[in-house]
């Protein structure tokens, strides 16, 4: 009873996950080698577990001077390696928020023509710097990454270190609570970083696990050297 | 995965089908359960006839359930009254421990009371079932030998009338095909979004309640799954032919599939002999073991179901 062509008609649930790294210079060193030690790893766990690879999707974007996605958003159990990222640069979140806006919209709709249908992307920003752009043109970005008026608006969970900026993270994340996190007061990059990564692994695991129960939650990464970024009342 | 399982549970022509791009997770080895009875079986397949009606039920675990060795969490139940039968069909909460315990009490409550005072009232008595820990969807729905339908649920377990020629229809509205991440309304609730419908079966019409396993990727198939289901039903399968069909493989749907399929001989075909003398409906028959669930926990309200956002 298997059929072996599909039409357009039918729909195939996935969840894309974007790791949004930022790799400008500041990130060289222990950072970096531990995001390249790491990669390995979370290719493996997603792409070797066919459950979660059936429904998980992982796009890597890089941003420093400028963003562009070091690995297209994939089947893991389809990809045989993740390439090696360097560290150079400023740190221009536009940059980071204008490319994950066109390559959202474009990984959209040829998932669609091929029978995707989307549980809303999950962006998942690491940053260990303030924004080297001007305010106006980040925050624009990020409107436009954000706009309620776009159905394919990401949700955003913001994880900083060294000196990324609270409040900075928390606009990122939309402002939700359990959204935005910075590293405790003290807490080595080198630390950090692998924990974040292993907490994504778990972050992916879980979400997928949700799907397969018919509740497709976005579940955040436990990272145990990070604390959740209060969020204001507003009067 | 270095403690993977050295074989798939399928054959290499498998019995159960595959519909558009099939699972690869589907075909691996199920991890054995350290402890298991009858009661939690992944998969469990029942039907009878009686003088007017034929019932056919069956559930089977998610891939992802069997792959990390835990129970599923839908249920199913009937009875059968004075000229009407209750079907009911639960989906418990995977997110909220003692979900399976939740749907169980559920559904037998929801078809108990349904039998004595229709559909609303058994959405009641599964509501007030379900606050014994855990959190459920459910669907229920009240047939009479006329072929009159009524239904009502909490949640995304809907119901569903198959036809002749693959021909299918939904009783309730179906769910913004834009929202995937929409998150289910639930039992336990103080005020529950109860939805009602009504609908009358027609000569060689099939009515069939489904959990979202088994609803979504109906709706998501419409060239594959929905097509070959509907027309499977109208059929009258064995319960264990039904077992295997809500067991199809495809691709990334692995949430645990109930079905409980009705046919009115009185308004289409007639009741297949063998199976009117070899089985018989029960009051009231609840899929799982009434007596509990380790999960339980007493009296409380369930935490939000937090789906991604909007």
């Amino acid at each position: 009873m298997s059929a072996t062509s599909v039409s357009v008609e039918e729909r195939y649930s996935v969840f894309p996950f974007y790791l949004c790294l930022d790799t400008s210079a500041s990130m060289a060193g222990a950072p970096i080698d531990s995001v390249n030690r790491q990669m390995p790893l979370l290719r493996a766990s997603v792409g070797e577990d066919p459950a979660v690879a059936e429904v998980i999707r992982l796009g890597v974007v890089t941003f420093s001077d400028v963003a562009h996605s070091l690995l297209p958003l994939s089947d893991l159990s389809l990809v045989e390696a993740v390439p090696e990222v360097s560290a150079q640069g400023r740190t221009s979140y536009a940059a980071a928020f204008d490319h994950l806006r066109h390559v959202i919209e474009e990984d959209y709709q040829r998932g669609r023509a091929g029978g995707d249908r989307w549980y809303r992307p999950a962006v998942i920003f690491i940053s260990d710097g303030r924004p080297t752009d001007e305010p106006e043109r980040w925050r624009s970005a990020l409107a436009r990454l954000s706009d309620p008026g776009w159905k394919r608006r990401p949700n955003i969970l913001a994880f900083g270190f060294g000196d990324a900026d609270p409040a900075v993270l928390a606009e990122v994340a939309g402002s939700k609570p359990n959204r935005a996190f910075i590293a405790a007061e003290g807490a080595e990059p080198a630390k950090v970083v692998p924990e974040l990564l292993s907490g994504l692994i778990q972050s992916i695991v879980s979400s997928s696990a949700s799907v397969y129960e018919g509740s497709a939650q976005l579940v955040p990464p436990d990272v145990p050297s990070m604390k959740a970024i209060p969020v204001d009342q507003l009067d | 995965m270095a403690d993977r399982l050295p074989s798939g549970l399928r054959p290499d022509e498998p019995t159960a089908p595959g519909f558009g791009r099939e699972s690869r997770a589907a075909a691996e080895e199920p991890r054995l359960r350290s402890v298991g009875d009858a009661a939690t079986a992944w998969w469990r397949a029942e039907g009878g006839s009686c003088g007017w009606c034929s019932l056919r039920a069956a559930t089977a675990a998610g891939v992802k359930h069997r792959l990390s060795a835990v129970a599923g969490e839908d249920s199913y139940a009937w009875a059968i009254g004075d000229g009407v039968l209750a079907v009911a069909v639960a989906d418990g909460i995977g997110t909220v421990a003692g979900a399976a315990g939740a749907a169980e009490r559920a559904a037998a409550a929801a078809a108990g009371a349904a039998v004595a005072s229709g559909a609303r009232d058994g959405v009641e008595a599964a509501n007030r079932a379900a606050a014994g820990g855990g959190a459920t969807t459910v669907v229920v729905a009240v047939v009479d030998p006329r072929g009159r339908v009524s239904a009502a649920r909490v949640g995304d377990s809907t119901a569903l009338v198959a036809g002749p020629g693959g021909r299918w229809r939904e009783l309730f509205e179906p769910p913004d095909p834009e929202r995937p991440d929409a998150v289910t309304a639930a039992l336990p609730a103080t005020d529950p979004r109860l939805e009602e419908a009504d609908d009358h079966l027609g000569p060689g019409e099939v009515l069939v309640l489904a959990s979202d396993g088994l609803a979504d990727p109906w709706r998501d198939g419409p060239t594959t799954v929905a097509p070959s289901l509907a027309g499977a039903v109208v059929s009258r399968p064995s319960p264990l032919e039904l077992a295997g069909l809500v067991d199809f493989s495809r691709h990334g749907c692995h949430d645990d599939r109930t079905a409980v399929c009705v046919w009115l001989p009185g308004v289409g075909e007639g009741v297949d002999p063998g199976a009117a003398q070899g089985l018989h409906l029960h009051d009231v028959a609840p899929s799982g073991d009434q007596t509990g669930d380790e999960d339980r926990q007493g009296g409380e309200e369930p935490p939000p179901h937090a789906g991604a956002d909007e």
